[in-house]
Parts: structure tokens; sequence; C-alpha cells
């Protein structure tokens, strides 16, 4: 009778519903208890504020936010490439890693562990010095990035009025550090490698700048608190008011952390693997390590510049704001290995002639734009939903010019050669080969 | 007397790592290597102008020297493979030497003009002058638009220079294709 009930679907529906339920209460209560985790550091701060002198307390509350920051980029860099290979191998049709631990979670371990035990190659002729120093200080702006992100409110670990500014500062230190790493190989492909990735970033650079410069134009500062908090209180996200400056920022970057499209760094059918050819071990995993982390950050980006950060619809009254914030920042890296999953790479040619004309003419033109509308905006102020209007505006303006930039210029639908049903009826054929060879 | 704080122990990290980093780029024979600790010596001012709590300023000199002058040194240097590796002593040694110790002792006089325990960021906080971003932005498009317009206009005539320097006419196309057209 009991091993009857036990075994009965109803009990097990209600088991998992009552298990559910119990993980949503401790859930919400253990959200409310952590609901901003800025108390911690205030709380350090004062304790060695009683007990020490102010400079102490200082850099005591700064080492644990810094220490926050690293722990979440770590367990990134853990979980990623986890979830990205799962993620790909669920679009292509197969299972992924799913033998060690339970999902395959501790894939990402076990490969960390086979990188360490790997034996480190430098190359004879490489520049000693300058070789060990990329994987390494790579991981710099990758992580000081991480800044001024805002988590929460209260909760950002820098809080500078230069924000944007910074973090475009910051990452652009990425180049000379991939440069030296090409140079000091001493190997033609990573040296042709560590160029193109330099010559594509540099020319990548502008068009974020630009929908950069236009994001601060319409909320008139370069803080990302701010900003957020502009978007909040005109109840509407940047990204659906400029939707051109998402997507110019939005494939820019890509190009700028060398994610698939765009990721020419290490096309391995033209130049071998990059500027990390000749790193080998756990130092080509460190430059693997940092792509992910720079994923993650353009996640995070976007997520506070265009996606309203930390708000969603009141629900961050009742979820901790950085749960919200974390989870927009996911959906966007979603969005990227989706698009790995889905697109083949660019060539760099079409890359550089993308950038320079058709990215760049038409951000600045769309500075111009959004300056227009501003300024209309600011002047008109007492009319109402002008805002609104302007979002409807631009977002049919973007799609009419694409499909326009899909109609008029080179995007042409794929139309099968006449030659290749014949040459696969006839397969083999010497007749096939003959007519073949003939129409050339 | 210097203080001893949080101020002055983090100006005396930095200036040490600018001017070891300084050092070594005018002592090491490799030009690739002073390249990169020239790099370190620009982050190492910005670092120096976070201090004075001069943010746009020290962003400024991340984006512009460490980000973009030091491509254009890389590019630069890239040019001469036969000197990058090992570079020779140079002979003007002595006028070099001679320049320098004269540059260091005009800096020196107006260094010494100046107390260092007034020119620290906590100095600057207690101004309350926490944001230079809004007062230079103003600035640039208000008392300084000439200055500014001109700069932008000089910039543009780079830009347009540069690619007009660049730019392929068809007849090179020509030249080049019968040029190969003759290999084959």
């Amino acid at each position: 009778m009991i091993k009857k009930f036990f075994s009965n679907t109803l009990f097990i529906k209600l088991s998992i519903g009552f298990a559910t339920l119990i993980f949503l209460f401790a859930g919400y209560f253990i959200s409310k208890l952590l609901f901003d985790l800025s108390v911690f550091s205030e709380f350090i701060f004062n304790f060695f504020l009683e007990r020490f002198s102010y400079n102490l307390a200082y850099l005591a509350s700064s080492i644990i936010g810094a220490l926050g920051i690293i722990s979440f980029v770590g367990l990134v860099l853990l979980i990623g490439s986890w979830v990205e290979r799962r993620v790909i191998a669920r679009f292509q049709i197969r299972v992924g890693p799913n033998r060690v631990g339970p999902f395959g979670l501790l894939q990402p371990l076990a490969d960390a562990i086979k990188l360490m035990q790997k034996e480190v190659l430098v190359p004879d002729i490489a520049d000693k010095l300058l070789f060990l120093i990329p994987p390494v200080a790579i991981f710099l702006p990758a992580i000081l990035a991480w800044g001024p992100i805002p988590w929460g409110p209260n909760m950002s670990y820098l809080d500078i009025n230069v924000g944007i500014l910074y973090v475009f500062a910051v990452s652009s230190l990425t180049v000379p550090i991939i440069f030296f790493a090409g140079w000091s190989s001493m190997n033609h492909y990573a040296l042709l490698g560590s160029m193109r990735t330099v010559a594509m970033m540099v020319s990548y650079e502008i068009p974020v700048s630009l929908s950069l410069l236009s994001v601060a134009l319409v909320t008139g500062t370069l803080n990302f608190n701010e900003i957020v908090m502009w978007q909040s209180n005109n109840s509407i996200w940047l990204g659906l008011f400029i939707p051109f400056a998402l997507f110019t920022f939005f494939f820019a970057s890509t190009a700028e952390i060398n994610r698939t499209p765009n990721d020419i760094a290490e096309a391995e059918s033209e130049i071998v693997a990059g500027y990390h050819i000749e790193y080998s071990g756990m130092k080509a995993g460190l430059f693997m390590a940092v792509e992910l982390g720079n994923a993650v950050l353009l996640g995070a980006l976007i997520s506070s510049l265009f996606l309203n950060g930390w708000f969603l619809f009141g629900i961050e009254n009742l979820v901790p704001p950085y749960i919200i914030f974390i989870t927009k920042t996911v959906f966007i890296y979603l969005l990227l290995i989706w698009l790995r999953a889905t697109f083949p790479r660019f060539r760099l040619d079409q890359l550089m002639n993308f950038a320079w004309k058709t990215l760049i003419p038409a951000s600045i033109i769309h500075f111009f734009v959004v300056a227009i509308e501003v300024s209309i905006i600011s002047n008109f102020s007492e009319i109402p939903y002008l805002i609104v209007l302007f979002t409807v505006i631009n977002i049919s303006l973007v799609v009419l010019l694409a499909y326009l930039w899909g109609k008029i210029f080179h995007v042409q639908q794929y139309q099968p050669e006449k030659i290749q049903p014949r040459f696969a009826a006839s397969i083999g054929g010497l007749e096939a080969m003959k007519e073949v060879s003939s129409i050339d | 007397m210097i203080e001893v704080n949080i101020y002055n122990a983090a100006f005396l990290l930095f200036s040490m790592i600018t001017l070891l980093s300084a050092i070594g780029v005018a002592v090491i024979n490799s030009l690739m290597r002073s390249l990169f600790l020239l790099i370190i010596s620009f982050i190492g001012v910005a670092s120096l102008f976070v201090l004075l709590s001069a943010d746009f300023i020290a962003i400024a000199q991340l984006l512009i020297y460490a980000g973009s002058i030091s491509i254009l040194l890389l590019f630069a240097v890239m040019l001469t493979p036969e000197v990058s590796i090992n570079n020779q002593n140079s002979k003007y040694f002595l006028f070099a030497a001679l320049t320098g110790i004269l540059f260091t002792y005009i800096m020196f006089l107006f260094i010494s003009i100046f107390d260092i325990n007034q020119l620290t960021g906590l100095s600057l906080d207690k101004l309350n002058f926490s944001n230079t971003i809004d007062k230079i932005g103003t600035l640039l498009l208000g008392k300084y638009i000439i200055a500014f317009e001109l700069a932008s206009i000089l910039l543009l005539f780079a830009l347009i220079g540069a690619i007009s320097i660049v730019r392929s006419n068809e007849s090179d196309f020509n030249i080049v294709a019968t040029k190969i057209k003759g290999k084959k």
C-alpha cells in the first residue's frame, strides 16, 4: 500500500510542487536578507573606522568591493565556458560536455587542470620578457572595466562622473597588449594576426565611441548610475529610444572583443590561431578566458546603458536588483552565443569596409539626428509623449534603413548555379565530366 | 615634511612606477621593451592625475596616450626592424645627457617653488571641486569655442590628408594588374 502510494505519479508531482514552494519561500527570504550587498562594505568601513584610521577603513572597504567584483568575474569565467559549450551543442543538435560531474558542470575545472598540466613552451627566438607579460596583463582591462558598472542602487564600485569614458579608455589598453603578444612570439602568423586585430580594433573604436556619445547626448551625463536613473525617470529604455546606437555598439563591440561574426583575430582558416598561436597550456587558456569575460562585460555594459540596468517594471522591489541586472547580462551573453552558433565569420576586408564605409558615416548621421531630437525634446518639454513619438520614429527609421540597405546594396539572394543538378545527376560519368569542363 | 596618509602613499607608489619606467625607456636597448615601459609610464601619469582629482584629464591621458599614441609609436617602430631588437648605443649620448640634466634642473626649479602638501587631491577636495567634466565641457563650448573649433578643423584636415595620401587611384590598380599579367 505504502509502496504503491510512493510510486504514484501524483505523489511525485505533489512533492515536486511542495519542494518548489519551499525553495521559492527560502529564496524570497534570502533575497530580502541580501537585498543590498553594499551593506557589507559599509559595515567593514564603519568597523575599521571605529577601531583604526580613515585610511585603513578606505583601503579595507575598497579591497572588499574589488574582491566582490573579481569573485563574480571568476565565477563567470568558471561557469561560462560550460554554458557556452552546452548551448552551442544544443544549437548544433549535440549533447555537449556531460560526463564530468552532474550535467558536466565540472568540465571547466577539468579543462583548467588539463591546461595547467600542459607544458608551457616559450619559442627560442621570442622576446622572453614581453612574451610572459601579455597573458597576465590582458586581464587588467577586462577586470578594471567592471568598476563603474551599476549592480543596483548603492552598488557600484566606482561611482565616477566619467564612467563611460573610463570604460572606453581602459578597454582601449587591450590593443597594445594584443600587439605585444603577437610581436614577442616572433612568428609571422602571430604578427600578422595581431596586426589584423589592432587594425580592426582601432577602426571599430570609432563607431563604439560615436554610439556612446549619442547615449551621453541623450542622458546628459557620463555617469552609469545617472544613465540608469534617466531611463527609469523617463520610463523608456535607451535601446528602444536609440536602437541604431544599440546596434552599432553591439556590432562594433563584438569586433572589439573578438566574438564571432567578427572574430578575425583567430580565423583558423586564414591565420592559424591569430596572435596567440605560440602560447600553450594555461597561457592560451588565459586568452580564451579573457575573451569569455569580455563577452559578459559587454552584456553588463549593454544592460546598464541600453536596457535600463537594474530596473524591470517594478520587479526590482521584490527581487534583489543585482539579480535582475545579472539576468539581463546573461541574456545578452546568450544572445552572443546565439550569434556565434548562427553566423559565419566576416572576411577582414568586408569588416573594414563595413566599419569605414557604412558604420562610421551612418553613426555620424545618427548622431546628428539624435542631437536634433534631443534639442526638440528639451525645447518643447511641455508636450507629453514626445520621447515615445521619437522612439517610434527611430525604430521605424532603423527598420526602413535596414530594409533599404539589404535591397539597394550588395545583399543578393543565393541562387544555385545551373550546372549543379546536372553534375549531381550523372556523378562519376565521363560524359558529365566532359560537359562540365566544356562549360568553363 | 610629507604627511602619512593614503594619498601620499599612493602618490609615492605611482610616481615611482612612472619614474622607473621612464628611466627604463631611455636605458633599455630593445625598442619594443622601452615602448612597453613607455605605456606603463603613461598609465602612471594618468594615475597621478587621478590623485589630483582631475578625472577627465586622467581618462584623456589613458585614452589618448596609452591607448592611441602608443599604437602610433608601435607602427613607427615596426618600420625599423634592424634596431627594434638590439639598438646600438648612440654617439650623441653626451648631448642627450647634457640636455636631460638641464631639463631636470629647470623642472626642479619649478617644482621647488610649490609645497607638495598643497598639491594633493585632499586640498582639492576641500575646495569642493569634485566634478571637472561639466566645467571643461562648458568652457570648451563657451569661452574657448574658437580654439576648440580650430583644433577640430585641424584634425579634419589631417583626416582628409591621410585619406588622400592612402587612397589608391584607378591607374595604380591598372599598373599593378599589368605587372601581375606580365609575370604570368
